[in-house]
């Protein structure tokens, strides 16, 4: 009788795992659904490199954060030694709630990318990042930056007054989001997430490692 | 009979922190989680950040859920209690070295809580996981699964 008692109570709790494990699996398989359609929109591009090469990565990352800035400098050293085998797309992932800046830093390289110099402008925040973390005229700043660049300045001021701007680049960190991005500087290699500098330089000297 | 539900709500408070904690993480790809351990800087050792980014996030899962219905209480509450320990341990770990983590990433990003309130919810837990050990068979078993089976192995007796 005893051992009847314990069969009853196993076999709830193996129905209770079961039953557990499929929810988990039901929504992994609901949210992958939306991730390949995710996948699969046209994000506005802000790439460099071959396009045809075997290693495609997206980065998503915030100007002010300090490991986006070791990341992306790993990221542009790799870059310059293997530009032909790389495609480098990125995406912004601002988080204000950590960095004040994050969305305007953002929204001005949003609009340097309308004037194609998204990357020279990006490599300009990231080498500036604790100045203008520190700076009480970060507008201002980001302004001379765009000046320094030589970008045609007004129209850059009346793009990054304009909201549509932020709504843009609200929607790529959203649409982040729905691919699984959470924390920054995260990248995707080939379709696989790698978060945080560290995982990104492993994978790279792998993947590179492997094609030499 | 104050007592008796006041230890039912705290089980099931615990329970559902846990089952959100857990499916927060698992509905994560698990290169988060991973991230947030290099994070507290504790192991140092890939292999090992694998396993436990793959393995907790279950862990939790399972362990909120048995709680929360009242299935093996007493190996869930010491589960979860194990599970507390270890993140006082990390987080007060992190405080003392002034580690650079803005939140605990306990919640992946459902919550974003500063360590020192995840210090201080953390030992509550602990705290009331030891309480609900300590009164298991004077009301905190109440509204329990478990009492199913308890009250026929007594019948039989």
């Amino acid at each position: 009788m005893f051992k009847k008692v314990c069969a009853g109570k196993m076999a709830c709790t193996v129905l209770i795992l079961i039953a557990m494990v499929s929810g988990i699996q039901s929504a992994r398989f609901f949210r992958k659904a939306r991730q390949e359609a995710v996948a699969q929109e046209e994000v506005p591009a802000k790439a460099k490199g071959n396009p045809s090469a075997g290693i495609h990565i997206i980065e998503y990352s915030d100007f002010q954060c300090p490991a986006c800035t070791n990341a992306s400098n790993t990221l542009k050293e790799v870059f310059e030694r293997h530009s032909s085998k790389m495609y480098i797309e990125f995406r912004h992932y601002p988080l204000p709630t950590l960095h004040p800046y994050a969305i305007l830093c953002a929204v001005y390289s949003e609009c340097a990318a309308q004037q194609g110099k998204f990357w020279p402008y990006h490599d300009r925040l990231f080498d500036e990042r604790e100045e203008l973390s520190r700076s009480m005229r970060v507008q201002g700043r980001l302004i001379d930056i765009a000046q320094e660049l030589g970008l045609e300045m007004a129209q850059f001021r009346k793009c990054v007054q304009d909201p549509a701007v932020e709504l843009t680049v609200l929607d790529e960190k959203s649409k982040g989001s729905d691919l699984g991005v959470k924390a920054t500087p995260s990248y995707f290699i080939n379709g696989q997430i790698y978060v945080g500098s560290n995982s990104l330089k492993k994978e790279l000297d792998r993947i590179l490692g492997e094609e030499k | 009979m104050r007592r008796k539900y006041f230890f039912v709500f705290i089980r099931v408070v615990i329970g559902a922190v846990y089952i959100i904690s857990g499916v927060e993480k698992l509905l994560q790809p698990y290169e988060n989680f991973m991230y947030v351990i290099q994070g507290y800087d504790m192991i140092r050792h890939a292999g090992l950040e694998f396993i436990i980014s793959r393995v907790f996030p279950w862990l939790e899962y399972f362990l909120g859920g048995f709680l929360l219905l009242g299935l093996w209480t007493r190996a869930s509450l010491v589960g979860i209690g194990a599970f507390s320990s270890v993140f006082i341990v990390a987080v007060g770990q992190a405080i003392i070295r002034k580690l650079p983590l803005a939140e605990c990433g306990c919640f992946g990003d459902l919550v974003g809580m500063p360590l020192a309130v995840t210090l201080v919810i953390d030992i509550a837990t602990l705290f009331f996981v030891i309480l609900l050990l300590r009164f298991h068979d004077r009301g905190a078993c109440s509204w329990a699964l478990d009492r199913c089976w308890k009250k026929e192995k007594e019948q039989q007796k």
